[in-house]
């Protein structure tokens, strides 16, 4: 190919590069907007409405008194959980190989821990402590105030068992991209070379660390964030004592509250801008091969333990507590309405995470503005996923009273769904960088030869490749959305039946009876829906093969 | 010494930013409220149970910390001048039932497992006492007031321990006393969790006996409770009432125990008239009816006790005047109703209906059933 003609190809692509093609930029301005919904009234939420209310002296000491234990408390949760779940999730993902050749039973046990709600794991164990048990009574007959300590020490017990349960796949999928891209002979080598025992897996956890502190950073942020297990177990935490500062502050006041969860809005900003970073060099970075090792059903053993620990062992104990059979059909005649709610927000809410899944891919795959916006859109709505749910609930509701004084966005499911948005709009995110991914380099330059980046375009090409990735996202932000508390009981409209809020009465006032119903019907819709999520994750990965194979 | 006398504080940086709001007056204020509630429930009025805002007549608190003001109530309880309403900041207010005004507040002795859920003013050997169901510390608290409401109060009694045992309580909710002048003083107290059941002690807080066991109420002649949130003692007819809030049903029980019926039952639980969802309180009128909260329905439901029939329906979910979110209790003080609106942090009163002079809605929704006049109150 001679100078000359090098120049004009270069020339060309330069100029195809420098024209953003325009679904592209629609999708990439769909994005900016979704930004804008939600970054906007949460920034609004921050603004003192009265200068003269937040004159009130010591307001916010009353009622969000010595942060400093609660920060304290918050990061001894985070540590204790972070170091269980990341060890957890290390054996498992080593055990097994990375998953390398895995099966749909690996994806589900995989997934379902992390598909099913954080407070399942916690209340299913907390049975074993629950008044009448042997826990329960022991810990009860313990003389003043010693029954008092052991109790609160039980409960913090199973609040990090539980939160450890609930986490420890996470762990296992980021430390299983780091061992997928190991050479898989090492495992031979280790096996045959290495030192036994401690030594042993010295040498792993120096061989898997940057994915171990990746793991130990993103759980600890995600325990500092979250309330219920802790809160039910009576801990109390940062994110906890913001809830009810929030709860029990006056109208316009709430920005103090706000303000003074300085410490969790900042580490979800820095997580969030890092991981999303990450996360879109993953999607435009090169594309790893991994050799496939079958994995042995030994192999296999603590994986499927470790869930069974998580998902089957708790809700057969929540079952188990149910005394009479019949509560398991009177949920519906108690719950239906909230139920059926629920479904209603859980559809809406995956319908758009598709979309945003949908925008996000097309805006990072193309080229200039657009991918940048489309990157940056990331990193916001990581940071919103590790922000907490009761904060995200109550700045929204804040800057939308302030946006609109008639009610029409607080006054329906439009809030709900909103909330709902941008705590899982992390899901739409990835799974957007996740379809450029996908899509082999090659592929995707023949794509854009062909003139396909257009919507029909997209239709007829990257929607029919990414369809079981698009439809994961959808069902999995869903599944979240259904089951969903923090943000929901904060933004909901009195008088809506909604699940979520019935679950934290059940939790919240020990009603075993509903909470066990509730468990076994959500535990069992679960599995199904996760064999779903499984099953199309794999044909994903079967696709991103087949993509790889034409180009 | 009057209420309006006794309410009140000199120093102004104590006062309650709201203490009692006046329900808006005027047309205008009054639609849009109900337009704004309207659009808060997100759904239309029930021709059922007809769901309208309460005739609010006063207002009393807010949210926050401040004296007069609520963190998530959860027990409400008046000796005839005064409110005792008891947060989940374990703080224990009396306030003055004619003005709302704070007079006096304290927190209970210990509480970090976990707030009170149950207060109840009586007369006991002669003196006011208020017991304090004590849920999460296993135990009733005794507390005798002064004579003047602003004045400190002291613990003079308690008892329970935790277990299933006689005597021993899970989680206390409520207390009813009653001084009956055949059986003498009688103390009852409801718990839950797992141990659901009534026990009931003498005057020297010795137990004697306790009523049902946990169950879900399937079986109506079985006593079985399921979270048994609240009681109360008809003294005309010599009746323990209790309410079995997870089972969504009212019992009525002779002082000795005895069944004598349900009201509503587990299987018809929902929110038409007659149906309950978590019935949490209970209160009697003096013609054979009844002022039941409802948590779960957020609403006020009035029933004939004998036929067990639901009369009519006041309030709706909302955060308006009126309007009510998971309320919690309610207390009568003369034909004012005070009811606990925990979420939303205040305290609303209404005027109960007159008794036997249904008004013309109420003979409306009455269809088949006798006007309490008809019946003879009690």
């Amino acid at each position: 190919m001679s100078d000359g003609q090098d120049q004009f190809e270069g020339a060309s692509a330069e100029r195809a590069g420098s024209r953003v093609p325009r679904f592209a930029r629609v999708c990439a301005i769909v994005l900016a907007g979704c930004v804008i919904l939600a970054v906007a009234p949460l920034i609004l939420a921050f603004i003192p409405r009265d200068p003269a209310v937040g004159t009130v002296p010591g307001a916010l000491e009353l009622i969000l008194p010595r942060t400093g234990p609660l920060v304290l408390n918050s990061l001894l949760a985070s540590a204790a959980v972070g170091l269980c779940a990341t060890g957890l999730g290390l054996a498992v993902a080593w055990t097994t190989r990375g998953l390398r050749g895995a099966g749909l039973l690996s994806h589900m046990a995989v997934l379902l821990p992390l598909m099913l709600p954080a407070y399942l794991s916690y209340s299913g164990w907390s049975v074993l402590r629950a008044p009448g048990s042997w826990l329960g009574d022991w810990i009860g007959s313990l003389p003043g105030t010693r029954a008092g300590d052991v109790g609160r020490a039980a409960n913090i017990g199973f609040a990090i068992l539980g939160m450890t349960l609930w986490l420890w796949p996470l762990a296992a999928v980021l430390v299983t991209a780091n061992i997928r891209r190991l050479d898989a002979d090492l495992f031979y080598m280790l096996r045959l070379e290495s030192a036994r025992g401690p030594a042993r897996w010295w040498l792993v956890v120096r061989l898997l660390r940057p994915s171990i502190l990746l793991s130990l950073v993103t759980i600890g942020i995600l325990v500092m964030g979250t309330a219920i297990p802790l809160h039910v177990a009576n801990v109390p935490t940062l994110a906890i004592s913001v809830w009810l500062a929030l709860d029990r502050s006056p109208p316009g006041e709430a920005w103090r509250a706000l303000l003074a969860a300085w410490p969790l809005w900042t580490l979800a900003a820095v997580a969030g801008w890092w991981l999303g970073g990450r996360a879109s060099d993953w999607a435009t970075g090169n594309r790893a091969t991994s050799s496939s090792i079958s994995v042995s059903l030994r192999q296999s053993i603590l994986l499927y333990g470790a869930t069974s620990l998580s998902v089957i062992i708790p809700a057969a104990l929540l079952v188990n507590a149910t005394r009479d059979s019949a509560s398991l059909m009177r949920f519906w005649r108690i719950s239906g309405n909230g139920v059926l709610h629920g479904l209603g927000l859980a559809t809406a809410t995956g319908v758009i995470i598709a979309l945003i899944a949908i925008a996000t891919g097309v805006a990072i795959g193309s080229r200039s503005w657009a991918a940048s916006l489309g990157k940056g859109f990331v990193r916001v709505m990581l940071m919103l996923g590790f922000a907490p749910g009761v904060l995200i609930g109550t700045g929204l509701v804040s800057g939308w009273n302030r946006l609109d004084s008639s009610g029409f966005v607080t006054s329906g499911m439009m809030i709900e769904v909103l909330a709902h948005a941008c705590r899982f709009g992390w899901i739409g995110a990835i799974a957007g960088c996740a379809m450029v991914r996908m899509e082999h380099p090659h592929l995707r330059d023949l794509r854009r030869a062909d003139g396909a980046e257009t919507l029909a375009g997209f239709a007829r090409t990257g929607l029919l490749l990414n369809l079981p990735i698009l439809a994961a996202s959808g069902l999995a932000s869903g599944m979240l959305s259904f089951t969903e508390i923090e943000a929901t009981i904060v933004v909901q409209p009195p008088g809506t039946g909604n699940l979520a809020r019935q679950i934290l009465n059940y939790l919240h006032f020990a009603r075993m009876e509903e909470m066990s119903a509730a468990a076994a019907w959500i535990v069992g819709s679960g599995i199904l829906l996760t064999a779903v999520i499984g099953w199309l994750l794999m044909l994903a990965e079967r696709a991103k093969r087949t993509s790889g194979e034409v180009s | 010494m009057t209420a309006m006398q006794m309410g009140g504080r000199e120093d102004p940086s104590r006062e309650p930013p709201t203490c009692l709001t006046r329900a808006p007056s005027s047309s205008i204020a009054c639609v849009a409220a109900a337009l704004a509630a309207l659009a808060l429930s997100g759904c239309g009025s029930d021709p059922e149970t007809d769901a309208r805002p309460l005739d609010v007549v006063a207002t009393i608190g807010s949210v926050g910390i401040w004296p007069g003001q609520f963190a998530t109530p959860r027990a409400l309880d008046t000796d005839g001048s005064t409110l005792w309403v008891i947060d989940k900041a374990a703080r224990i207010q009396r306030l003055d039932a004619q003005t709302g005004a704070p007079l006096s507040e304290w927190k209970t002795p210990r509480h970090a497992n976990g707030m009170p859920v149950g207060v109840t003013c009586a007369v006991f050997d002669g003196r006011p006492l208020t017991f304090v169901a004590d849920t999460h510390e296993h135990r009733v608290l005794v507390y005798e007031p002064g004579s003047d409401p602003g004045s400190e109060v002291r613990i003079v009694a308690e008892f329970g321990s935790y277990g299933t045992g006689p005597g021993q309580f899970i989680y206390v909710t409520d207390v009813a006393v009653v001084a009956d002048p055949s059986l003498g003083v009688r103390i009852y107290v409801s718990e839950y969790g797992g141990s659901d059941r009534v026990s009931v002690f003498n005057e020297r807080f010795e137990f004697l006996f306790s009523i049902g066991e946990f169950g879900t109420g399937e079986d109506p002649s079985r006593i079985e409770f399921n979270r048994p949130q609240a009681l109360v003692i008809d003294e005309e007819a010599r009746e323990l009432i209790v309410v079995d809030a997870c089972n969504h049903r009212i019992g009525r029980f002779t002082l000795e125990g005895e069944l004598i019926a349900w009201i509503g039952s587990p299987s018809t639980a929902g929110r038409k008239l007659g149906q309950f969802k978590y019935p949490y309180s209970i209160a009697l009128l003096d013609d054979g009816t009844a002022l039941v909260v409802e948590y779960e329905n957020a609403r006020i439901q009035r029933i004939d006790m004998r036929t067990g029939r639901g009369i009519r329906t006041y309030g709706k979910p909302g955060r308006g005047p009126g309007e009510l979110v998971t309320p919690w209790s309610i207390a009568m003080v003369g034909r004012t109703a005070f009811v606990l609106d925990a979420g939303n942090n205040r305290v609303q009163a209404f005027r109960a209906p007159r008794p036997g002079q249904p008004r013309a809605t109420e003979v409306a929704s009455l269809g088949a059933m006798q006007a309490p006049d008809q019946k003879g109150g009690r």
